[in-house]
C-alpha cells in the first residue's frame, strides 16, 4: 500500500498533467478525500462538465496569459535554484533512475515533479526532503497563489490551496 | 476557509492510496527496467549548474533568429539550450551572429510556449480552447482535406506561410496534394527589388551580392543592413571592416538615423520616394563627366549609351534636389566619387527605395549605377553569386548536386483552356479574370494557377517565378475569387502584420469564407487565436532544415539545421507534421513521404557532398575552400561539355531552342542568364505588363527603362501631410520577437519619431499622445483613389534630430494582443499603450510580474501599439509589391 | 571520394589548457566599428541570466551634438576594471577583490549588500541582485576565461568592436593597436585607471550616459524607454 504522502503527491499530481476528466471525477468521490475537498470549498465535488473542465485545463495551463505550471514560469534566473537548475535536475534523475516520465510535458512541470516526489517518497525517501527543497519549494508559492486567483474551476482553488500546505517554502519547516 | 493541517493531507493521501490501489486516476510512474534496485540518490549533486563549457556541447547549426539564417554553435547542457554563439566555419558570417540568436533561446523556454494541439471551443476568435491528442487533429484535419483531394477540387486546399526555410518541403506537400495555393509574403517584404534584379540579370540573381570586404566606395539608398536587411549581418561585419580597416566611404540616403545612416561617412536624409531622382542625376553626372566605363557599358548592357543619355537628359542635381531634399552639389560630389572608385564601388538598396509606386523604377535607376561605371562582379564590386539550392544551375559548375529525395510530386496543372490545363478550376474564376488571362501571351498562361497564387492583375509578381501578392489573398477570398475550404497558416502573422490586418482578421472569422482554419506556429500568436486548431511547432532548435543563400564571400556554401534538443512537450516539426498528414490523406500522397525519418530525408538530400554525414552534422558548414571566387562569372568561358550539343545562332549560342551562352570576341562566355544573355537595361516585358493587365502607358511602372515619376499621392502634398513610415530595429525581428524578453527590455515601445523641428510645427512635445491618421493612396492600386482617412492609431512622440522633417516613423515589432505576457500589450484608445501589469500569470522566469520594469503597473512606460489596421494595403502596379513607405498622414496632438 | 574532413571543430578546443594568461586582463572598445547591434549585451543577458532591469553592460544610443546631430553614437558601457577601483575601496567587508589577471570580482560570501560600492562607482557598473541581495557585476565572465574562450560580449560582437587583451602586454596585437589609436579611459579624470579603453569616445559622451551601465532616470536613449519626458515635470 502506496504511503499516505506520497499518494497525495500523486493525486495533485495528475491535476496538472491532463484535464480533470470522469476517472479523475470519481476518484474525489472517495470519502476521505470528498470531505477533506469539501471543507476546503464547500460544494467543489458537487458537479462535473467535462467540456468545461477541459477549456479550463486549456485557459489555466495551456494558453498565454493563464497560469503555466512549470517552474520557470515562477522562477527568477538567477539565485539558486533557478528553472534551469530544475530541469536538469530532473532529466539527471530521469537518467540516474532510468526512469518513464511523462513525454508530454517539459521536464520542470508540475505534472512531472509532482509524481516524481510521489516516487522518491515511495522509492527514495532519504532524497525526497532534498527534492522537495530543490524542485518544488522554490516556486510553488506564487504559483498556488496566481492559480487560486485566476481559477474559475472550485477544484483548481482547492488543490491551489492544498499545494502551499503540503509545501512550504523554503526556509519555513 | 479553514486553515489546512497536516491531518487534512494526509486524509486525502489516504483515500487517493485507497483510490490508486483500485487502479484509479493516479498512475505512478515507473522504471524501465525495473529489475535492478536503483541506485542512491544525492539531489544536490544532480541539479544543473551554471553553464560549464567542460560539461556542455556545442552543436552546429542554423539560426532563425530573422531570415539571415547565420550558421552558428548552441552550447547544451543537462538537456538545455543555453547559449548560442556564432560558428567560425561559416564563411559568409566567419563566426558573427547578432543579438537575435539569443532570442531563439527565448521562444523555445518561455514558459507560455504551446506545447500541445488546441482544438477551439466557442466561437471562433472567442480564445476558449481545449486540449486534443496529435491523432485527433491530424485525423479531423486530414478528414477535411481528403474530399477535396477526392473530389477534383484539390485547389479548395489553400496553404499559407510567413517564413519557410524548409526549403522546399511544404511545396513537396502542397504538390502531393494538388493544390497550387502555397501562398507567402514575399509582395509584403521585397519583390520590388527583386523584380528589377531578375529584369536586368535573370531568374538567378533576384539578389546581389556585394563584394563588401574589397569595396572602396557604397552608395546606400535606405538599405538598413546594420539592423535588418536579408544577409544584414554578413554585410554588416564586412562594412564595418571595409570602412576602418579599409577606408571604404559610405553614403546612405535615409529617413530616419538607422544604424547603417549613422556609421556612414556621409547621411542624408531624403524624401521619401525619390531615391530614384537620386540615382538618375548620378547617372546624369556621370555620364556628363565622362566617367562611365563605356567599354563595359557596350559590352554588356543592352540599351545603348545614347539612349541612356538622352533617358536622363533632364534629371540634373538641380532637378535632383527639388525632388528630395538632397543638395545637388553633394549629388554631384558623390557621383563623381563614386565612378572614381569604380570598379571598387557598389550601389546598396532594400525597401527603402523599392517600396514605393515609382520604387521598381528607382531600384532600377540604381542598378544602372553600378553597370555605368563597370564593377559588376568586379572585386570590390556589385556581384552576382549563387543563391539557392545546388542543382547544377548557373554560377553552380562543379558543385555537388543536393536535391530532395525522390519520388517527388509533379507540379499542378496550369489553369486555362486546352490540353494540360485545369479547365474546372479555371472556369470557376470571375469573367473579366479568364477574359484578361486567355488574352495573356503562351508564356503567363503556362504559369497562371488562379488568383491567389498568380493574381491576373500582377503578371510581374509571378513572371518569372511566384512571388505572389500576400496582402490581397484576404481581399481576394472576401471578394469571392476563390473558394477556400480548409485554409493552412504557416509562421503566418498576417492577423498583426499585414497591412490592414483587420481585413485578414475579418476573413479569418469568417467561417462562410474560411469553412476551416489549422495554424502550425511555434506560439500561440494573433493568428492562431484565429484558427480552429492549432498545431505547434518545434523550433528552430529542434528540428531539421535545409540551408543555402549567397555568401558574401563569394564562395557558394552550404549548411544543414539540426536539432540540439528534442522538441518540447509535444511540439513536432513541420515536416514531421505534414509527413504524418499525408500518409492520414492518404491516396498516393503517402508515396511522397515514405522516409523513415527526418534525418534519414536530410542525410539523403545532402548524399553528394565530398564529406561524410557525421562530418557534415559535427561541422555544420560545408563549402569547397579551394574554389574561385565568383567574380565575372559572365566572363567565363564555356566548356568543351557545355558547348556540346549547342549552335550560334546570331551572337547567342542555342542548346535546345535556350540560349546559353553568348559570343564575346569570337569567343563563347556564359554571359548572364538572361535570355539574350547580357543585362537588360532596357525591358519590355514592363510595357508588356502594362498592357495586359490596361495599365496606362504613361504609368511610371509602365516604362521599358528606367524613368522618374512622382509617387501620386505625393504630388500636391499639403503643409499638415506627413509621410508616415516603418522601419526595423536590430533587437526584433519582423511581427514575431515581440516576447523574446532581453529584446523587449531593450525595445518595448513603438513611439512616433519625428524631428524636434516637426514636433514645434505640431505643437507637441516628447512624450505627448498624438493620433496618426492615414490616406489611401493614389495611383493605380487597390482601391486607389479612394478619399478620407482609411485608419488611425494613437502613440506617443519621440524626438530625433536624424529624422527627415516631413517623416514619421513607428515600427511594428511590438503592440501584440497575443504571445503572453512579455509580448502583450493593450490597445489603448487614448495614449501610450498600457504594459503587462502585475498579478497577470507571467510566464518566463527572468520576467516574473515584478520584474517588466517597463510596464505601466509598474510605472513605467508600456507597451506597443498595434499600428497595421492603419497601413493600407497597397500593391505596387505589375509587381504587386506593397508600397509600405509612401502613406500620407496627418497628425493631431491628443 | 576525398578524405573526410577530420580536423577538429574550432569549438572543441575548450578547456583549462587554452586558458590565455594574462597579467591585466582589458577589453578594447573600439567605437568607430560598433553598430550599436546589442550583440553584446544581450549575450551577456544570456550567458549570465540577468535579471530583468538590471545590466552588467548596457548599448547606449547617443545622439551627436551639432553639425552631426543627425546620427547616433553607439557606445558599450561595462565595468572598467579599474586598476585603482573606488568599488573595492569603498567595500567595508572587502568583498570585492582582483584575480591574479587584475580584473576586478566580488565575492558573494563575502557580500552584506550595503550598496557601498554601488554609489561609489563612477560607471554605474554594480547593481544588488534582487534574488540574493548581493553585489553583482561584469567578472570578464571568468568561467570562460578560465577555460580559453573570450568574454561572452567580446565573443558575440560582429564588427571586433570589442577586444579581449592583456593591457601590459605590449606585444598583444590589440594593445599595440590601441595605443596606436591612442585607446583613452572613459572619465579618464576620475584617476580610476580603467583596463577598458576606448578608441574615439569623446568628451560630450560622457556627460550624456549619465550612470552609465545601469538605467537612470535621466537618460535620453530611444531605447531601454522609460516614462521620463519633462511632461511630467510640466
Amino acid at each position: 500500500m502506496p504511503d499516505a504522502e506520497a499518494s497525495l503527491y500523486a493525486l495533485l499530481g495528475r491535476f496538472f498533467a491532463a484535464e480533470i476528466d470522469r476517472d479523475l471525477f470519481e476518484t474525489l468521490q472517495v470519502p476521505d478525500i470528498r470531505e477533506t475537498f469539501e471543507k476546503i470549498e464547500p460544494g467543489c465535488t458537487a458537479c462535473f462538465d467535462e467540456e468545461a473542465a477541459a477549456a479550463e485545463f486549456c485557459r489555466l495551463f495551456v494558453l498565454p496569459k493563464g497560469t503555466p505550471a512549470v517552474a520557470g514560469a515562477w522562477l527568477k534566473g538567477t539565485g539558486s535554484p533557478n528553472s534551469t537548475a530544475i530541469v536538469g535536475l530532473v532529466l539527471n534523475l530521469r537518467s540516474a533512475l532510468d526512469l518513464d516520465l511523462p513525454d508530454h510535458l517539459p521536464p520542470d512541470h508540475a505534472g512531472v515533479l509532482l509524481p516524481l516526489m510521489a516516487w522518491l517518497l515511495d522509492h527514495q525517501p532519504d532524497a525526497a526532503a532534498d527534492f522537495r527543497e530543490q524542485a518544488l519549494a522554490p516556486w510553488v508559492a506564487p504559483f498556488a497563489a496566481a492559480l487560486q486567483e485566476k481559477a474559475e474551476l472550485p477544484l483548481y482553488r482547492v488543490v491551489a490551496k492544498i499545494l502551499p500546505a503540503l509545501i512550504p517554502p523554503v526556509g519555513t519547516s | 476557509m479553514s486553515e489546512i493541517k497536516r491531518r487534512d493531507l494526509l486524509k486525502i493521501g489516504a483515500g487517493a492510496a485507497l483510490a490508486a490501489g483500485a487502479g484509479a486516476a493516479a498512475i505512478p510512474l515507473v522504471r524501465r527496467l525495473a529489475d535492478s534496485a536503483p541506485p542512491a540518490i544525492d539531489i544536490k549533486k544532480l541539479v544543473a549548474g551554471k553553464l560549464d563549457y567542460t560539461r556542455a556541447k556545442a552543436v552546429p547549426t542554423i539560426c532563425f533568429g530573422c531570415t539571415t539564417h547565420c550558421g552558428v554553435i548552441g552550447w547544451v547542457q543537462d538537456g538545455r539550450v543555453r547559449k548560442i554563439e556564432g560558428n567560425p566555419l561559416d564563411p559568409n558570417t566567419q563566426g558573427n551572429i547578432c543579438s537575435k540568436a539569443q532570442g531563439m533561446i527565448s521562444y523555445t523556454y518561455y514558459p507560455e510556449r504551446l506545447m500541445h494541439p488546441i482544438k477551439r471551443v466557442g466561437k471562433r476568435g472567442e480564445g476558449k480552447w481545449k486540449r486534443i491528442s496529435w491523432d485527433e487533429a491530424l485525423s479531423e484535419i486530414a478528414d477535411r482535406m481528403r474530399p477535396l483531394r477526392e473530389g477534383g477540387v484539390p485547389e479548395e486546399f489553400v496553404f499559407h506561410y510567413g517564413r519557410d526555410k524548409t526549403k522546399g518541403y511544404t511545396k513537396r506537400f502542397t504538390n502531393a496534394f494538388g493544390t497550387p495555393h502555397r501562398l507567402n509574403r514575399r509582395s509584403i517584404c521585397s519583390s520590388n527589388r527583386r523584380a528589377p534584379l531578375m529584369s536586368f540579370y535573370g531568374r538567378e540573381f533576384e539578389w546581389e551580392t556585394q563584394d563588401f570586404e574589397n569595396t572602396k566606395y557604397i552608395v546606400n539608398f535606405g538599405g538598413n543592413p546594420m539592423e535588418a536587411y536579408q544577409g544584414g549581418l554578413y554585410m554588416m561585419h564586412r562594412i564595418q571592416k571595409a570602412r576602418v580597416d579599409g577606408g571604404a566611404k559610405m553614403v546612405t540616403f535615409e529617413i530616419r538615423p538607422s544604424a547603417t545612416a549613422s556609421v556612414s561617412e556621409d547621411y542624408f536624409p531624403i524624401m521619401p520616394g525619390t531615391d530614384g531622382a537620386v540615382a538618375f542625376a548620378m547617372i546624369h553626372v556621370i555620364l556628363r563627366e565622362g566617367l562611365q566605363d563605356e567599354e563595359f557599358w557596350n559590352r554588356w548592357s543592352n540599351l545603348p549609351l545614347e539612349k541612356l543619355r538622352e533617358s536622363v537628359k533632364d534629371y540634373t542635381p538641380g532637378w535632383a534636389e527639388e525632388q528630395s531634399g538632397v543638395p545637388a552639389a553633394d549629388i554631384e560630389r558623390i557621383a563623381v566619387e563614386f565612378a572614381q572608385a569604380a570598379p571598387a564601388c557598389c550601389t546598396m538598396s532594400n525597401r527603402g527605395s523599392a517600396k514605393h509606386y515609382n520604387g521598381v523604377q528607382a531600384d532600377r535607376a540604381i542598378r544602372t549605377l553600378d553597370v555605368l561605371v563597370g564593377n559588376v562582379g568586379k572585386p570590390g564590386g556589385f556581384c552576382l553569386s549563387s543563391l539557392r539550392g545546388w542543382a547544377g544551375r548557373y554560377g553552380q559548375e562543379g558543385l555537388p548536386k543536393l536535391s530532395q529525395p525522390g519520388p517527388k510530386p509533379p507540379n499542378p496543372k496550369p489553369w486555362g483552356i486546352g490540353e494540360g490545363y485545369d479547365e474546372e478550376a479555371f472556369k470557376k474564376l470571375p469573367d473579366f479574370v479568364q477574359e484578361r488571362v486567355n488574352n495573356f501571351p503562351e508564356k503567363w498562361k503556362k504559369k497562371y494557377f488562379g488568383e491567389l497564387a498568380t493574381p491576373s492583375e500582377y503578371p510581374l509578381a509571378w513572371h518569372w517565378y511566384q512571388m505572389r501578392v500576400g496582402q490581397l489573398v484576404y481581399p481576394y477570398i472576401k471578394e469571392g475569387r476563390q473558394k477556400v475550404s480548409v485554409y493552412m497558416s504557416f509562421t503566418l502573422g498576417a492577423s498583426y502584420g499585414y497591412p490592414e490586418a483587420n481585413v485578414a482578421r475579418e476573413v479569418l472569422q469568417d467561417e462562410s469564407l474560411i469553412p476551416f482554419h489549422v495554424a502550425i506556429d511555434i506560439g500561440y500568436g494573433e493568428q492562431a487565436a484565429l484558427a480552429d486548431i492549432v498545431l505547434p511547432e518545434a523550433t528552430s532548435l529542434e528540428r531539421w532544415d535545409h540551408h543555402s543563400t549567397n555568401n558574401y564571400g563569394l564562395v557558394p556554401y552550404t549548411g544543414v539545421r539540426q536539432p540540439l534538443v528534442e522538441p518540447a512537450g509535444e511540439t513536432k516539426s513541420v515536416q514531421a507534421i505534414l509527413q504524418d498528414l499525408a500518409k492520414r490523406i492518404g491516396g498516393g500522397m503517402e508515396e511522397y513521404f515514405a522516409f523513415e525519418s527526418e534525418e534519414a530525408f536530410y542525410k539523403e538530400w545532402y548524399k553528394n557532398l565530398p564529406v561524410s554525414w557525421e562530418d557534415f552534422k559535427r561541422r555544420g558548414i560545408w563549402y569547397d575552400e579551394g574554389r574561385e571566387k565568383d567574380y565575372e562569372l559572365y566572363e567565363r568561358p564555356l566548356t568543351d561539355a557545355e558547348l556540346e550539343g549547342t549552335a550560334v545562332e546570331g551572337d547567342l549560342v542555342m542548346k535546345g531552342g535556350k540560349a546559353v551562352g553568348i559570343m564575346m570576341d569570337g569567343k563563347a562566355v556564359r554571359g548572364f542568364p538572361t535570355p539574350n544573355r547580357v543585362i537588360n537595361v532596357y525591358d519590355e516585358i514592363w510595357p508588356e505588363a502594362a498592357k495586359a493587365v490596361g495599365l496606362p502607358a504613361d504609368d511610371v511602372n509602365a516604362s521599358p527603362i528606367a524613368v522618374y515619376d512622382t509617387v501620386p499621392e505625393h504630388r500636391d502634398l499639403g503643409e499638415d501631410d506627413y509621410i508616415f513610415s516603418t522601419f526595423k530595429w536590430n533587437v526584433h525581428t519582423q511581427g514575431r520577437s515581440g516576447h523574446w524578453k532581453y529584446h523587449a527590455e531593450i525595445v518595448h515601445t513603438n513611439p512616433v519619431f519625428m524631428h524636434p523641428e516637426t514636433g514645434e510645427t505640431l505643437g507637441v512635445q516628447e512624450g505627448d499622445s498624438v493620433r496618426v491618421s492615414v490616406y489611401r493612396p493614389k495611383g493605380h492600386t487597390y482601391r486607389g483613389g479612394e478619399d478620407g482617412i482609411m485608419g488611425s492609431f494613437e502613440n506617443h512622440v519621440r524626438f530625433l534630430s536624424g529624422m527627415h522633417p516631413k517623416v514619421v516613423a513607428c515600427s511594428h515589432h511590438v503592440g501584440h494582443w497575443e504571445h503572453g505576457a512579455v509580448g502583450a500589450s493593450k490597445n489603448e484608445a487614448t495614449g501610450p499603450a498600457e504594459g503587462t501589469g502585475p498579478g497577470a500569470g507571467n510566464a518566463d522566469p527572468q520576467a516574473a510580474p515584478e520584474k517588466i520594469w517597463w510596464s505601466k503597473g509598474r510605472g513605467g512606460i508600456g507597451g506597443g501599439v498595434a499600428i497595421n489596421d492603419a497601413l493600407p494595403i497597397n500593391p505596387c502596379p505589375l509587381t504587386g509589391g506593397q508600397n509600405w513607405y509612401d502613406n500620407v498622414c496627418k497628425i493631431e496632438k491628443l | 571520394m576525398p578524405e573526410p574532413q577530420r580536423s577538429p571543430v574550432p569549438w572543441e578546443n575548450v578547456g583549462p589548457q587554452f586558458k590565455k594568461p594574462f597579467k591585466q586582463a582589458a577589453i578594447l572598445v573600439d567605437l568607430q566599428r560598433c553598430t550599436g547591434c546589442h550583440s553584446c549585451s544581450v549575450s551577456c543577458k544570456t550567458e549570465h541570466e540577468v535579471p530583468l532591469g538590471d545590466f552588467r553592460m548596457r548599448v547606449r544610443y547617443l545622439e551627436r551634438p551639432a553639425p552631426q546631430q543627425a546620427q547616433l553614437s553607439f557606445v558599450p558601457m561595462l565595468c572598467m576594471h579599474c586598476q585603482d577601483a573606488p568599488c573595492m575601496k569603498a567595500c567595508p567587508t572587502s568583498a570585492i577583490g582582483r584575480l591574479d589577471d587584475g580584473r576586478v570580482v566580488v565575492e558573494e560570501d563575502k557580500c552584506c549588500g550595503n550598496k557601498a560600492c554601488v554609489a561609489a562607482c563612477p560607471y554605474g557598473a554594480i547593481f544588488i541582485n534582487d534574488d540574493t541581495g548581493k553585489a553583482e557585476k561584469c567578472d570578464l565572465c571568468t568561467h570562460r576565461t578560465e577555460v580559453g574562450l573570450d568574454p561572452a560580449c567580446v565573443s558575440s560582437c560582429p564588427t571586433e568592436a570589442l577586444r579581449f587583451h592583456d593591457l601590459a602586454d605590449e606585444s598583444d596585437e590589440v594593445t599595440a593597436m590601441a595605443r596606436r589609436q591612442n585607446a583613452a579611459a572613459w572619465k579618464g579624470d576620475e584617476g580610476t585607471a580603467p583596463s577598458v579603453l576606448y578608441i574615439d569616445h569623446e568628451k560630450w559622451m560622457e556627460d550624456k550616459v549619465n550612470l552609465g551601465v545601469q538605467i537612470s532616470e535621466r537618460d535620453g536613449d530611444p531605447i531601454y524607454e522609460q516614462d521620463n519626458f519633462d511632461r511630467k515635470k510640466r
